[in-house]
């Protein structure tokens, strides 16, 4: 008897493993699964949101050094600036202009 | 036994009755510390509910309002804008008075970082009971490095968003300027103030749920209302232009040591301003610096004066519309008008016989322009001056236009009131609305509005360009030509030769204006203002400019004050512009240039007839 229960109780357990697998356990599989992947999403964009963050300090960062470039740019090429730096270098405004007189064709030979 | 037995009876029943009390007051106390969580609870969650709430809020919740981003302000420069107005971001050093440790130390290493008195450093940092003390604004690089190496405890940096103006002073009073009233920050003068609210833009704002190290939570809901940030503008004075014509008019200042003075140039055709200067002037990102706060007004469009002979043009223009006169008729010149009781006289006190309308305004007569008036008749003329654009606001887009006075000409009997405007007395104008005037003349007779704004770049990123506005024809193109002409023959043969640059057809008009009593009748002694306005090339005018300088010493008349600086203008104008001459350059004429001055003083046009009687006597 004994014997013919083991037997019987081995061909179930081979039939099982060798069978469907229950509905249950693939919905377990699936909720775990799906779980995992949305606990990861959440962490990665959780991580992604200080990245975004980090990125948007450099970003504000080299648009204020890139502001104060172009003002540093636009005070330079200032007129007044210049006239100023000229005055400074002892740079005098030209009283006459002196024309050079053509002769002949434009490419001469000294 | 039995006494035993009674004692444990009487002990079991002092133990149960004590069970009783202890079961009493465990149930009693129960109920005590439950009602009071009870009372608690309901505090809490009732009738403290909504400031639990409003705490909770702001420990998890992060609000903040968005700041626009304020437009930007650029000079026309080829393809090149020139940024006169833009935003920069700049550290402000403060101090919290409670965090610092060794007062003495902190004050004189601060004082020494950021070039304070070590008195006043300390002063600030006496009071611990101080919430924060500003140390300074706007901190340059290296004091900014200075202090964040010095590692004071208690002294901090935050950023602060300022305007900045790279030029300095170019058109200063063009933009104004951005600053304080007390309450909030924004436009207070010139563009700056005209078009603060598209300038300034929208506010928004954020709400985001925050962690308890008061982070953003990313995944968290978050309610955002972006800003929309201000308009910028490309005016349409060029960049060159300002400063060549800011530097004319800085050395005619510094020349005749005039009050004041001020130069337009317009483009005809369009209406567009190319260079509008003041002087004096100011550094608008400085402007605290300035003790008289009248500086800051802008007198090409705040101030109206008597303009004298610059207005005959006009005059005569109307004249030749109305067909009245054209440039040979003739008058005779007596030297002196009568009318009213007064003796209306010619700037030089002469009579000049026969003289034709040209000769008019070749030696600026004034009895020519009552003539012309005269035969105009006082209800028409008064309607062509209101058609020139006098009277009224010209529109540009600058603060607190004054329309300038034409009252003199309501009532149409008072004829020697039309008499004095004829030849620019008695009405006040604003300098802009007497170079659009010269403006519609150049562009064959049609008034344009002043044009300030080329293109308007939106905050979307699209781009309008703003179209030229034509207010009204105000004479026929075959007027405006003969003005020009006119215009033309002063500068060759009259008092305007110093205005001219060789090899170009130069017109123009001189005005030498006495200055009005404030508040009484009459006029101020020796106090004159010289004007000069014209246009070139006569045939093809591309450029209007006015000149005009308020009481310049030495010598009074504006051939020699205004003239000149109107020639220089000009000559920059044709350099820049690439304009080719069109005439052949006469020596003999470029000598006049250099002829003696007119140092004699100025003579009222004006007088009663009784006074001038007596001094005839």
């Amino acid at each position: 008897m004994q014997g013919m229960a083991i037997g019987r109780n081995t061909n179930t357990t081979s039939s099982k493993v060798h069978g469907s697998i229950k509905p249950g356990v693939l919905v377990f599989i699936f909720f775990f699964l799906a779980g995992g992947i949305y606990l990861y999403s959440l962490n990665a964009s959780a991580v992604q949101g200080y990245q975004i963050r980090e990125v948007e300090t450099e970003m504000g960062k080299l648009r204020k050094e890139n502001e104060q470039l172009k003002i540093k740019e636009a005070e330079l090429k200032s007129l007044y600036y210049i006239e100023e730096s000229s005055r400074k270098s002892n740079m005098g405004e030209f009283k006459e202009v002196s024309y050079v007189v053509e002769r002949g064709p434009v490419a001469m030979r000294r | 036994m039995r006494h035993a037995r009674s004692f444990g009876s009487e002990g079991g029943a002092r133990s149960a009755q004590l069970g009783v009390w202890r079961v009493s007051a465990l149930l009693l106390g129960s109920l005590c510390f439950g009602g009071i969580v009870l009372i608690k609870l309901y505090n809490l969650q009732i009738s403290d509910h909504q400031i639990y709430r409003t705490l909770a809020d702001n420990q998890h919740q992060f609000s903040q309002q968005l700041d626009p981003e304020r437009g930007q302000i650029y000079l026309g420069n080829g393809d090149d804008p020139y940024p006169l107005a833009v935003n920069q971001e700049l550290q402000m050093a403060f101090v919290v008075p409670k965090e610092v440790t060794d007062g003495n130390l902190t004050a004189n290493r601060l004082a020494s970082i950021l070039q304070l008195d070590t008195n006043e450093v300390l002063e600030k940092l006496s009071d611990p009971n101080d919430m924060y003390e500003v140390l300074k604004h706007r901190l340059t690089e290296s004091e900014v490095t200075a202090v964040r190496e010095a590692k004071l405890e208690g002294v901090y940096l935050i950023s602060e968003r300022f305007r900045r103006y790279p030029a300095g002073e170019l058109a200063a009073h063009v933009i104004g300027f951005v600053g304080s009233d007390g309450e909030r920050v924004s436009g207070r003068y010139g563009f700056e103030a005209f078009h603060e609210a598209e300038l300034h833009g929208e506010f928004g704002s954020l709400s985001q749920e925050r962690d308890s190290r008061g982070r953003w939570i990313s995944i968290a809901d978050r309610d955002l209302a972006e800003a929309k940030n201000g308009d910028s503008y490309i005016l349409s004075i060029d960049y060159t232009v300002q400063y060549e014509v800011e530097k004319v008019l800085r050395e005619t200042m510094e020349k005749h040591q005039a009050d004041s003075g001020t130069i337009i140039v317009m483009e005809p055709k369009t209406g567009r301003l190319l260079a509008l200067a003041n002087a004096p002037t100011f550094n608008p990102n400085e402007f605290n610096k300035i003790e008289d706060i009248g500086v800051f007004l802008d007198p090409a469009i705040n101030a109206s004066y008597e303009c004298g002979s610059v207005f005959k043009p006009i005059t005569m223009a109307i004249g030749i519309e109305e067909g009245k006169v054209n440039a040979a008729t003739t008058y005779v010149d007596t030297g002196v008008v009568h009318e009213a009781g007064y003796a209306i006289m010619n700037s030089d006190g002469k009579a000049n016989g026969k003289q034709t309308m040209t000769d008019v305004l070749d030696k600026s007569l004034n009895t020519g322009a009552i003539f012309v008036e005269k035969q105009v008749g006082n209800q028409t003329f008064a309607e062509y001056v209101r058609r020139f654009g006098f009277g009224t606001k010209t529109g540009i887009e600058l603060p607190a236009e004054l329309s300038g006075s034409i009252a003199n000409l309501s009532d149409a009997r008072r004829t020697i009131n039309f008499f004095t405007a004829s030849f620019g007395q008695g009405i006040a104008v604003t300098p802009i609305q007497l170079v659009n005037a010269y403006a519609a003349m150049a562009n064959g007779g049609v008034l344009m509005k002043p044009q300030l704004v080329e293109r308007v770049i939106h905050s979307d990123g699209s781009i309008e360009e703003v179209a030229p506005e034509e207010i009204r024809r105000v004479v026929s193109y075959e007027t405006a030509a003969q003005i020009g002409r006119m215009l033309r023959s002063v500068v060759v043969d009259g008092h305007g030769k110093r205005a001219d640059v060789p090899g170009y057809l130069v017109g123009g008009k001189t005005g030498t204006a006495q200055v009005a009593k404030a508040g009484s009748k009459g006029y101020e002694d020796g106090l004159t203002i010289g004007s000069f306005a014209g246009y070139a090339p006569t045939d093809s005018p591309r450029f209007a400019v006015l000149v005009k300088i308020v009481n310049p010493k030495g010598v009074q008349w504006a051939e020699s004050t205004a003239a000149p600086a109107f020639g220089k203008v000009m000559e920059k104008l044709f350099e820049r512009y690439g304009v080719e001459p069109t005439e052949e350059i006469d020596v003999k004429k470029m000598n006049l240039s250099v002829e003696k001055e007119n140092t004699e003083p100025v003579l009222p046009a004006v007088v009663p007839e009784k006074k001038d009687s007596k001094k005839k006597k």
